[in-house]
């Protein structure tokens, strides 16, 4: 019943209003030499799709994609790394991209597509630590912003349980790369006929729409940094927490 | 008379003392290695002669090849005129005897105008120097400047007279105010100074404020504190009670107690309650012998402002464009920021229910009614206010704005027209004109221009140099669309235009505008893409700073940073005596910022409720550049130096002064005959007492003219070079003779 008038929702997606396309928030997709196709496809537009319902965000509904090497690079300050497979040290150039763009103020989430695999995770270790130097990524305490940047969320969600912890890298302040096991893109995924393309394992009640959420919260967090933090929302976050208990 | 000043020796050798030392150590060698021949003569008496021979040969060898030099400077003792300084500062009205110091200096030069024997110039000196008619100065209010320079006076007339000028005579009574200066530093000025103290022997009793020491920016609500050292001539003085006052309020009482030197100091605090300019007055107990009363009270200005710029940012929905602000204006340490996201709209579905959602109200009646006047800026960024019943708060905006406040609206779909703001108070406020309608916008990529004569505005000027200014502008990343605005307001200064879409005269449409609202600032970004003078512009060249200076520059001109004023006035001092001559310069340019250049101005001295004082014309120069001169009032208080334009009394810029019956000049009244005496000292002038003033033929009016240098080479004469020749010859004639070889 929840996933037919999800799926009704979709037909009916709002229209966006902007100064051309261009001006939209881009969920845009990073292409790595030599790692394959896209494990999922869809998810950047379907996150996307939900966060222009769900929000007042303006997105772009067909994503773009474009390579940590490319100058376009800075055109749009928001990435979505999702890959399934080991793939090879990233080049000189990628490394420099990467760097570059987070050090200017971009947001990249990265996302494992086959978490019960290790080559994936080995290969974005490995890079991340070419990039930013060993140790840069660390574990998201549950206390961070991320959780409740728009939705209140304990713990991080996606196709599977995954670990208690996000792991992110932190630049000035800020959690400017967010790494997920959990594959938040296959909890995200639909087919062409609205359906799932996944199962979620082990299928806890809700567990999909905390993805989804996780995933807004992720956008919103890019979007407002700390805002969540501010000294005039606390009294209203305590309070619901409390009523949440 | 002519005499040798100085002399010196040199050496006409190349290389000096180097190339001397090696000839020595050689002729020293030459003289060794001899003596052992010589030592195997018989007989002492032609041993010694020998010896005596062969050093006169490598000493007159030596000095042949040295050729020592002696230089002497030649000076001749001329009688030049005799200029006579008078001390005119306020220091010199103390009336420590029957009449003050200045009157009886002032009979002391009578004197030798009616001996008439010796010519002189007269000047008079306090802060500066400059001629004196000695038929203008009267016996009354010759001593009115606010400071002593002696230093400064003497440099000033040996600049005058240069070469013409014999000697100085100065009387003062010694009090210069002049921080770290000594009278030795007049010693290489090189002009004789004879000095006269008026420094009556009877002891005159005083209490006194001698210092104040109080920052000139105080925080508004927050403590400050002022410093006040006291002073009291009574051997055996009370405590002073000092009260610090503001607006004939007690503010704070604290009781100073003396040293034996009869010295104290306090410290008072207080809470400005009011941004601007507050002047602060402190005073002690007046008693009736009290020889100085205008030393009994002192005063001071500070510039009341807030610790932090409080900036209320509403953004009507998250955006790069509203995320990279945000995060510009939270970095920075001096902007107190208060943001309010609308993260979503009755339209979105959250599929949650609000307990699960981390979002708040947003609290319209806290922010618009109670708390709108404690912000400096406000700035809706992509924010329409119809969904939020705000059409009552634009109103209080507008109002807001007028009476001081500061408001920026940054585009976006939501914003200008787009976001319903024409016909509404603030379109009354913006410094453009908008296009109704929710589709009033302009797409595709461009790249703004600068706007006509405003390359000269803070917030376009990124950095000093035009030529380097224009690139900084061309290398930006484009922005993408834009608001359609259709024309600007009046006195509005288009900074940015659109390179294609014009309004309705043909001008090029504004993209960034500026301007005033009443008592306010009000700027209009008509783009959500500014983002890009970030990220992507980093992306292109490496550098994302003008992004940052762009918006720095914005919330400073916004909230009236003086240092971004377009015209500012500069005081020479923040304190003067009553009537005392208050000099500054004022730098006047439009609202483009361009000068005002050939413009007539008036220029006004204006007390805290307006009331005018003074009133004079000044004209600007090419750069917009005036001089200022005005008298301070008589009343000692707070005031204004203002320039207004005669035409629609419009004020272009102003400064805050104060006015003091005292002053530093009367804080200390205690002549310093020592000073005056130690300067004719090292000046080999001459220094006397004001009971025995000296007449001024009495006076060396002498100076030494330079003659000019002569050398003096004696080794080169041919004497010298027979002589080393028969030295040697007698002793090669003696050594054949003697059996050596």
């Amino acid at each position: 019943m929840v996933g037919a008038s999800l799926a009704l929702l979709w037909v009916h997606a709002p229209t966006a209003v902007a100064i051309g396309e261009d001006t939209l928030l881009d969920v845009r997709r990073v292409v790595i030499e030599g790692a394959g196709e896209a494990p999922r496809p869809t998810a950047a537009r379907r996150l996307a799709w939900e966060v222009r319902q769900r929000t007042s965000v303006e997105t772009r509904l067909e994503p773009t994609t474009v390579r940590l090497d490319d100058p376009q690079l800075f055109a749009s300050p928001m990435l979505y790394w999702s890959g399934d497979q080991t793939f090879g040290p990233l080049s000189e150039a990628e490394v420099i991209g990467l760097r570059r763009f987070v050090e200017f103020g971009g947001f990249v989430l990265i996302d494992d597509a086959s978490p019960d695999a290790e080559g994936f995770d080995r290969s974005v270790r490995n890079a991340l630590k070419a990039v930013f130097g060993e140790g840069a990524l660390r574990p998201l305490p549950e206390t961070h912003t991320v959780y409740r940047s728009f939705y209140l969320l304990k713990r991080p969600y996606g196709r599977v349980e995954g670990p208690a912890q996000l792991e992110a890298v932190e630049r000035g302040g800020r959690a400017a790369v967010v790494y997920s096991r959990h594959d938040l893109g296959g909890a995200w995924e639909r087919d062409n006929l609205g359906n799932y393309r996944y199962q979620v394992q082990p299928g806890r009640r809700g567990q999909r729409e905390m993805a989804i959420r996780l995933g807004v919260n992720l956008v919103l967090y890019a979007l407002c940094l700390d805002y969540k933090d501010d000294q005039v929302h606390s009294p209203f976050i305590m309070r619901r927490r409390a009523g949440q208990k | 008379m002519e005499e040798v000043a100085s002399w010196s020796v040199k050496l006409g050798v190349p290389g000096g003392p180097a190339v001397a030392t090696v000839v020595a150590i050689l002729l020293l060698l030459l003289a060794l290695m001899s003596v052992r021949q010589i030592l195997g003569v018989l007989g002492s008496g032609r041993r010694a002669a020998l010896i005596a021979l062969r050093v006169l040969t490598l000493v007159i060898a030596g000095l042949l090849a040295l050729q020592p030099q002696w230089v002497t400077e030649r000076v001749e003792n001329v009688e030049g005129r005799l200029s006579v300084l008078l001390d005119v500062s306020r220091s010199m009205s103390i009336r420590d005897g029957d009449t003050t110091r200045a009157e009886r200096a002032r009979h002391v030069i009578g004197r030798w105008r009616e001996q008439g024997n010796v010519p002189f110039d007269l000047h008079g000196f306090g802060e500066r120097l400059r001629p004196l008619e000695w038929d203008a100065i009267g016996s009354t209010g010759l001593a009115r400047d606010d400071d002593t320079r002696i230093q400064r006076a003497l440099e000033q007339v040996i600049d005058e007279q240069g070469e013409e000028l014999g000697a100085v005579v100065l009387l003062s009574d010694g009090s210069d105010m002049a921080h770290g200066w000594l009278p030795e530093h007049a010693a290489k000025l090189g002009v004789r100074t004879h000095t006269i103290s008026f420094a009556s022997s009877r002891s005159i009793t005083d209490e006194g404020i001698v210092r104040v020491n109080a920052d000139p920016v105080a925080f508004l609500r927050q403590a400050a504190e002022v410093e006040v050292s006291v002073r009291s001539t009574r051997v055996a003085g009370e405590p002073l009670v000092v009260t610090l006052r503001h607006e004939g309020e007690v503010v704070a009482e604290a009781t100073a107690e003396l040293d034996e030197n009869g010295e104290g100091k306090v410290v008072l605090p207080f809470t400005p309650a009011a941004i601007g300019r507050a002047v602060y007055t402190l005073s002690i107990p007046l008693s009736a012998d009290d020889a100085v009363p205008e030393n009994n009270e002192r005063a001071f200005l500070v510039r009341v402002t807030r610790d932090k710029l409080r900036a209320l940012l509403v953004c009507g929905a998250p955006s790069w464009d509203t995320r990279f602000l945000r995060a510009f204006l939270k970095s920075d340490p001096a902007i107190d920021l208060i943001t309010f996201f609308i993260l979503r709209t009755e339209s979105d579905l959250t599929m949650a229910p609000a307990e699960e959602l981390s979002l708040i109200p947003f609290p319209t009646d806290e922010l618009f009614r109670e708390h709108l006047d404690s912000f400096d800026i406000v700035i809706f960024q992509d924010f329409n206010y119809g969904p939020y019943q705000m059409a009552r708060y634009l109103r209080r905006i507008h109002d807001y704005v007028q009476k001081g406040g500061a408001f920026a609206m940054v585009g976006g779909t939501k914003s200008f027209g787009a976001g319903g703001y024409d016909r509404t108070p603030l379109a009354q406020i913006l410094p453009v004109k908008l296009a109704p309608g929710t589709h009033a916008l302009v797409e595709g990529e461009f790249s703004p221009m600068i706007g006509p004569d405003a390359s000269r505005h803070p917030l376009v000027e990124l950095v000093p140099d035009a030529t380097r200014n224009q690139e900084v502008w061309r290398d930006l990343a484009p922005l993408l669309g834009a608001n359609r605005l259709t024309g600007l307001r009046e006195d509005a200064v288009a900074l940015l235009t659109h390179p294609t879409s014009v309004i309705d005269d043909g001008s090029p449409m504004p993209v960034l505008a500026v301007g005033a609202a009443g008592e306010g600032r009000v700027m209009a970004l008509g783009v959500d893409t500014s983002w890009r003078w970030g990220i992507t512009t980093a992306g292109l060249h490496g550098d994302a700073s003008a992004y940052e200076r762009f918006w720095d520059r914005a919330l400073r001109w916004l909230a009236r940073d003086p240092l971004l004023d377009p015209a500012r006035i500069q005081t020479d001092r923040s304190h003067y005596g009553t009537g005392a001559e208050v000099r500054g310069h004022a730098l006047l340019r439009d609202a483009a910022y361009a000068p005002i250049t050939g413009a007539k101005l008036e220029l006004l001295v204006l007390d805290a409720s307006g009331e005018i004082f003074a009133q004079r014309e000044v004209t600007t120069d090419g750069e917009g550049r005036a001089e200022l001169e005005a008298q301070a009032p008589n009343e000692p208080g707070g005031y204004r130096l203002v320039v207004r334009d005669p035409l629609g009394g419009k004020v272009l810029a102003e400064e805050g002064f104060v006015v003091e019956a005292g002053g530093d000049e009367l804080a200390d009244p205690r002549a310093r005959p020592e000073v005056l005496a130690e300067l004719a000292a090292v000046t080999a002038g001459s220094h006397h007492r004001e009971d025995a003033p000296p007449a001024l033929d009495e006076l060396d009016r002498t100076r030494a003219r330079a003659l000019g240098t002569a050398l003096h080479a004696p080794f080169t004469s041919p004497w010298f070079f027979l002589l080393v020749t028969l030295a040697f010859a007698t002793e090669w004639a003696l050594r054949r003779a003697w059996g050596l070889r």
